[in-house]
């Protein structure tokens, strides 16, 4: 039977505190003494196993209150998803930033750089198709300058109208085709020139008007001579800034933007000339009339019937 | 020098017994502790017990008066870690090569029954126990904890001992049938 001193001994040999005559003492009772040695055995499988549980106790402890994140094949899934759901949007983003994307053309999710090996067979046939369909529209286009019955504005209209078609075909799949021997042709300057518009609308005025304004003029002088005060301005500027510029699609028409005129498919810019008529804009290019009026957009030019062209003009 | 104050810091706070420290130490270096484990190619699962069983294992090493004050613990975790895992990587390949297992009837040995003794006893008797004869407290530190008188403390540790010693001589006896 152990007793508390025994306890106190066995406890100190088996933390290894035990030391000197005191140990000496211990080891000879434990070889002379089998009870005792299995009682010393058996102390220490308790040490241990108390040890154990504590350890085991305080691993428990950290497992539970930790929670430590494990990538199954389903999370990694999960995660791979979310990127591209977040890639995806992002390419959507950048495209509606774009500056085509303002003018309504909004390609959200085009990737070009995936559809780009598509769109080289595509673009071949498409540019070939193009250009039978240019030879087509040029034809059109002289058969229209040289008459001039009925349908020459809406021919005009339908023949400007596919030519921008095809010029905006062209031009895109010019684009697609890096890589390809496609000459791109791009919308040329001719030449641009300060241009007089002839006032027609001052010849026009009567005896009666031309005496009262000179009437005024003479009053003003009299009330004010030392004022010289300026002549009276005309309504519109006397000059255009005229652009000349050359579509590789042979477009015809124009934008008149404040004293700023583009002209496209004039071939001969010296053979035209502005009129100013009751603050409408004409333009005589060759034996065609036509009216000019501003707009920001291009529009063809529509030629006017003999009847309409004013007997001031001609 | 602010590592080395932090390292005596972490180990007066375990010293008390703020197993606090123990989950502060696994969130700052589970991450570079894992990934020593990963290069050991330790199975994934098992890493965070694996973890784990080092923090308690340096826990342990301080209540007994093992571990210096002056070695920086985050290093000596990360070269414990690295040497766990050399080992367990070691014994995986010894696993492989002796495919045949000689499994015993009873494989669970005999700390483990005596352990799971200690877990039958009640909260108060069981952590008497695991302080003292664990842990090092003294009798006095035991008596502290329980807020009861030293003469009070030796008596309660000396009835659980003796508690446990039945329980046990009970279970070894009843496995041994």
């Amino acid at each position: 039977m152990i007793n508390a001193q025994d306890h106190i001994l066995i406890e100190r040999f088996v933390e290894g505190t035990l030391t000197g005559s005191g140990l000496k003492e211990f080891q000879k009772r434990m070889t002379g003494d089998d009870s005792f040695k299995s009682e010393v055995d058996f102390y220490s499988l308790l040490f241990s196993g108390i040890t154990l549980s504590r350890e085991q106790e305080l691993a428990h402890f950290i497992t539970s209150n930790v929670s430590v994140k494990q990538y199954t094949p389903r999370s990694v899934i999960a995660i791979v998803i979310v990127m591209l759901i977040i890639i995806a949007s992002g390419v959507g983003v950048w495209n509606y930033l774009e500056k085509d994307a303002a003018s309504g053309n909004k390609n959200f999710f085009t990737f070009n750089f995936l559809s780009k090996q598509q769109s080289k067979t595509a673009t071949v046939s498409a540019i070939e198709k193009q250009k039978t369909e240019k030879k087509n529209s040029t034809k059109e286009n002289r058969m229209n300058e040289s008459s001039s019955d009925e349908n020459t504005k809406e021919s005009l209209q339908a023949k400007n109208d596919s030519a921008k078609e095809i010029y905006t075909q062209s031009h895109t799949a010019d684009s697609l085709s890096d890589d390809e021997n496609i000459v791109i042709k791009k919308d040329e300057m001719i030449s641009s020139v300060e241009m007089a518009v002839v006032n027609r609308t001052k010849e026009q005025k009567t005896d009666a008007e031309k005496a009262k304004e000179s009437l005024t003029k003479e009053a003003v002088e009299r009330l004010n001579p030392g004022a010289q005060l300026p002549e009276q301005e005309s309504s519109r500027s006397n000059t255009l800034q005229v652009e000349f510029w050359l579509s590789p699609v042979n477009y015809k028409g124009f934008k008149l933007v404040k004293n700023k005129l583009v002209l496209f498919g004039i071939d001969r810019p010296d053979a035209v000339k502005l009129y100013s008529l009751n603050d409408q804009l004409y333009m005589q290019y060759g034996q065609m009339f036509s009216k000019l009026n501003p707009t920001y957009d291009y529009q063809s030019f529509l030629a006017l019937k003999e009847s309409e062209i004013p007997p001031q003009l001609k | 020098m602010a590592g080395r104050n932090k390292s005596k810091e972490l180990i007066k706070e375990i010293k008390d017994g703020n197993e606090a420290v123990l989950l502060y130490l696994f969130r700052k270096y589970y991450g570079e502790m894992k990934r020593i484990f990963q290069s050991y190619r330790v199975d994934e699962k098992e890493i965070p017990a694996q973890v784990a069983a080092m923090l308690v294992k340096i826990w342990m090493e301080i209540h007994r008066n093992d571990f210096s004050e002056n070695i920086d613990l985050p290093s000596y975790l990360l070269n414990t870690a690295k040497e766990n895992a050399s080992k367990l990587a070691i014994e995986k390949k010894e696993g492989r090569k002796n495919k045949i297992k000689y499994l015993t009837v009873d494989d669970k040995n005999q700390q483990q029954i005596v352990a799971e003794c200690v877990n039958v006893l009640d909260k108060a008797s069981r952590q008497a126990l695991q302080w003292h004869y664990a842990e090092n407290y003294t009798i006095e530190q035991v008596a502290e904890k329980l807020k009861i008188d030293v003469a009070g403390a030796n008596d309660f540790l000396n009835k659980a001992f003796g508690q446990l010693s039945s329980i046990v001589k009970i279970r070894t006896e009843y496995a041994a049938t």
